[in-house]
């Protein structure tokens, strides 16, 4: 196994994220009673776990590693780390304490655990290190005791040479094709990269993730334009959209490949091929289907989402064949929706800047005060950019009032 | 000080005519007296629970409150959270608990009644009943140091066990004569001349909510007379009016444009999607729909969707298609 093999032994045998590599050396080499641990954040296959690795052998440290396949509920805990912080002189080499996989502790099953940590880790006896692949809620207090350092995916470019390399010492051909069909299928991610191109100078074709999926485009655009349910229906089955909750926190790619939306902004941006009865009758079938998302989210009820492919593709089918429906990313054409968000981008910094000293909720800020804050501010011909100095606030909240105040003066010449 | 306060209370109204005493409060002078009462023995104050429509002054009683007990650096020792923006018991828990775990150490003997930390607890009817239960234990367990000063709309939405550890206030909703003496006092300090059935128009169309009489009374009067039609165009501004755009836009058939405002209404504005319904809802009762009850049911269905589903956004669209239906129904 290549990913095996090549993991590097050597901290600068590492591909990528140089700086930061200098950086946990600099940290390890200089490292004194006290210090904070070492938070790394980074991609999986970014090389955070081979630089520890490789630090340990390079440096002499006796190595120490937890990961997410060890309980790290507060007793396990207790038991594995109080020995090594209190006592070092048992053993000859130094200790270098490795928490791997951070993210992946569990609320539920380590109970305690993140906690424990935090607790422990405030004026660390030995080196820690301590890694995740991104800062989620979850370590958020945790990554307040450490010096965070972050991991780059590594560059395309560096990547084909890596693979270069590889294959120079395994000489293996590929054709240059090959070698950028199998940089851009690894996303990134070497160790993915390694393992793609064994597989392919096997004879395999294999991609990071599953080949007969299809994306959520084609998902929906199949689905409406089937001729019958059941064909429909197998683009569901083989989607790379998921059922999931927008609100907490998702990348903007996550939330492309959310299924509800997808069908809710194709159904809602193809209105003028739908009739209001059926316009109706669909969103009440996605409503529906999102009842059930959303108890799914709540209760983590996961077993639930299995009923949605039935209630959707059955549930849509009537209203929706023939009908021309096309994938829409959103459920509007962008020149209404652009301006809308990107106003709203810029409303929010107001809100948020000034909600709280009116005593009121954003909300209610947004409807009963801050129309007229934007009309009175008008007709006093009050500067918005000297009303935000004087206000101590961002400065952006001044040029946003005057976009808004123009807007209102504009409409008002209009109606004239 | 708080310069951005300087600022809004030079350009608006409301903050500038906003009571700094108890006594300013427009006529709601048993509470008033009930809580000068209690204000006259600072060391036994009561945690503090006020009920009431918006715009009759419970936040400004409890601002009112906080000035009193704490000086003017009141600021400095009371937290002011307003649950409709951070309704779940992460904010209970991260917010509410660490302000109430710090211990006050001013024992300045002149000073006594300066022990507290007060807890403004805003909109406190959107938490969630499991947030109010979490609240419940906070507030036994820091009581030594900290008071709490509770508001709400609808009390019925406030667990018992959080009611029982208060003293209730319920403020009434002002009598037109309130309002519009009030608005009278403001035209004439402002030199603004008005149409007597101007304010009387005001009235009506906020049910007595003061604040949002002054802004409205303001915003018509750029030319330092209120009009009737003044009044029109100035009501037509708020996050309220757009909503009954939306739902005239729907029932008419209009279903395209009424999700673009709908869209504009909550990205803009920020307006959220329970605001919406609640609007929506004495909208469409003022509209006086030939079948109520069917809406009734459709209103409430929608209501539950909107807080079980995971897309606000699709749960509202999905209203606005229905509304719609309905009025095709019945040509």
């Amino acid at each position: 196994m290549w990913a095996r093999e090549f993991r590097p032994k050597k901290v600068e045998d590492i591909a990528g994220n140089e700086e930061a590599r200098l950086t946990v050396v600099k940290w390890l080499t200089h490292w004194i009673n006290g210090n904070k641990p070492l938070l790394l954040i980074g991609p999986p296959g970014t090389g955070k776990t081979s630089l520890v690795h490789a630090l340990a052998q390079q440096f002499n440290y006796d190595l120490i590693e937890m990961n997410a396949s060890d309980t790290r509920t507060r007793g396990e805990l207790e038991k594995r780390v109080i020995p090594i912080l209190g006592n070092t002189s048992l053993f000859r080499k130094p200790i270098l304490l490795f928490l791997d996989e951070i993210d992946g502790i569990s609320s539920r099953n380590d109970t305690g655990g993140l906690e424990y940590l935090t607790k422990i880790l405030k004026e660390p006896t030995i080196p820690v290190i301590i890694a995740a692949n991104s800062k989620n809620t979850k370590i958020k207090e945790l990554a307040k005791l450490c010096k965070t350092i972050e991991f780059k995916i590594v560059p395309p470019r560096l990547l084909l040479s890596f693979l270069e390399y590889i294959l120079r010492i395994e000489n293996k051909e590929l054709s240059l094709e090959e070698k950028i069909s199998i940089v851009s299928d690894c996303k990134g991610d070497i160790r993915s990269l390694l393992n793609i191109a064994q597989s392919r100078l096997a004879g395999y074709k294999t991609f990071k993730g599953d080949t007969t999926e299809i994306d959520i485009a084609d998902t929906i655009n199949g689905y409406f334009s089937s001729d019958s349910v059941e064909n429909g229906k197998s683009f569901l089955s083989r989607t790379n959209g998921m059922y999931s909750d927008p609100r907490f926190g998702m990348s903007t790619e996550e939330r492309r490949k959310d299924l509800i939306n997808a069908f809710f902004s194709s159904i809602v941006a193809s209105y003028r091929q739908i009739d209001s009865k059926s316009m109706a009758a669909l969103l009440d079938v996605l409503s529906q289907a999102d009842l059930i998302v959303g108890r799914a989210v709540r209760n983590r009820q996961w077993s639930l989402l299995k009923y949605l492919d039935d209630m959707i593709s059955y549930g849509l089918y009537e209203y929706s064949h023939n009908k021309g429906i096309k994938y829409s990313q959103y459920g509007m054409i962008w020149p209404v929706m652009g301006p809308i968000l990107a106003r709203g981008q810029s409303m929010k910094v107001v809100i948020s800047n000034l909600a709280q000293n009116a005593h009121m909720s954003r909300s209610e800020f947004g409807s009963i005060y801050l129309p007229y804050l934007i009309k009175i501010m008008s007709d006093k011909r009050v500067n918005p950019i000297k009303f935000a100095l004087d206000s101590n606030v961002d400065e952006k909240v001044g040029e946003v009032l005057t976009k808004e105040m123009e807007r209102i003066s504009s409409k008002i010449r209009y109606t004239k | 000080m708080s310069t951005l306060n300087n600022s809004l209370r030079n350009t608006m109204w409301v903050e500038k005519y906003r009571p700094q005493d108890l006594e300013q409060i427009v006529n709601q002078n048993e509470i008033v007296d009930g809580i000068s009462n209690l204000l006259k023995n600072p060391e036994a104050i009561p945690h503090l629970l006020f009920a009431g429509p918006p715009g009759v002054g419970k936040t400004t009683a409890a601002l009112c409150i906080a000035r009193r007990l704490l000086g003017e650096d009141w600021r400095k020792d009371t937290l002011e959270l307003n649950a409709s923006d951070e309704r779940g018991i992460k904010m209970v828990r991260e917010r509410v608990k660490s302000f109430a775990a710090v211990i006050k150490l001013v024992t300045d003997s002149s000073n006594e009644h300066k022990m507290y930390r007060l807890i403004i607890l805003d909109e406190a009817d959107e938490m969630t009943p499991e947030a109010q239960t979490a609240l419940r234990r906070i507030i036994e367990d820091s009581s030594k140091t900290t008071r709490f000063l509770i508001i709400c709309n609808y009390l019925s939405q406030i667990i018992d066990p959080l009611q029982s550890r208060c003293v209730i206030f319920r403020f009434t909703r002002l009598t037109e004569k309130d309002v519009v003496d009030h608005m009278k006092i403001i035209c004439k300090n402002e030199e603004t001349s008005f149409e007597e059935k101007a304010l009387a128009k005001i009235y009506e169309i906020t049910s007595g909510d003061l604040r949002l009489s002054i802004n409205i009374l303001q915003a018509s009067a750029a030319t330092k007379h209120v009009s009737i039609s003044t009044v029109h165009s100035a009501m037509g501004m708020s996050g309220k009016a757009r909503v009954s755009e939306i739902i005239r836009l729907a029932i008419s058939g209009k279903f395209n444009e009424s999700r673009i405002k709908l869209m504009e209404l909550t990205t803009v504005f920020g307006i959220s999607h329970g605001d919406f319904l609640k609007y929506a809802y004495q909208e469409i009762y003022s509209l006086k729909l030939p079948n109520p009850n069917k809406i009734a049911v459709l209103m409430a269905e929608y209501d539950f969707r909107l807080a079980t589903g995971a897309h606000p956004d699709l749960q509202l669209t999905a209203f606005l298609a229905q509304l719609a239906l309905q009025a095709s129904d019945q040509q």
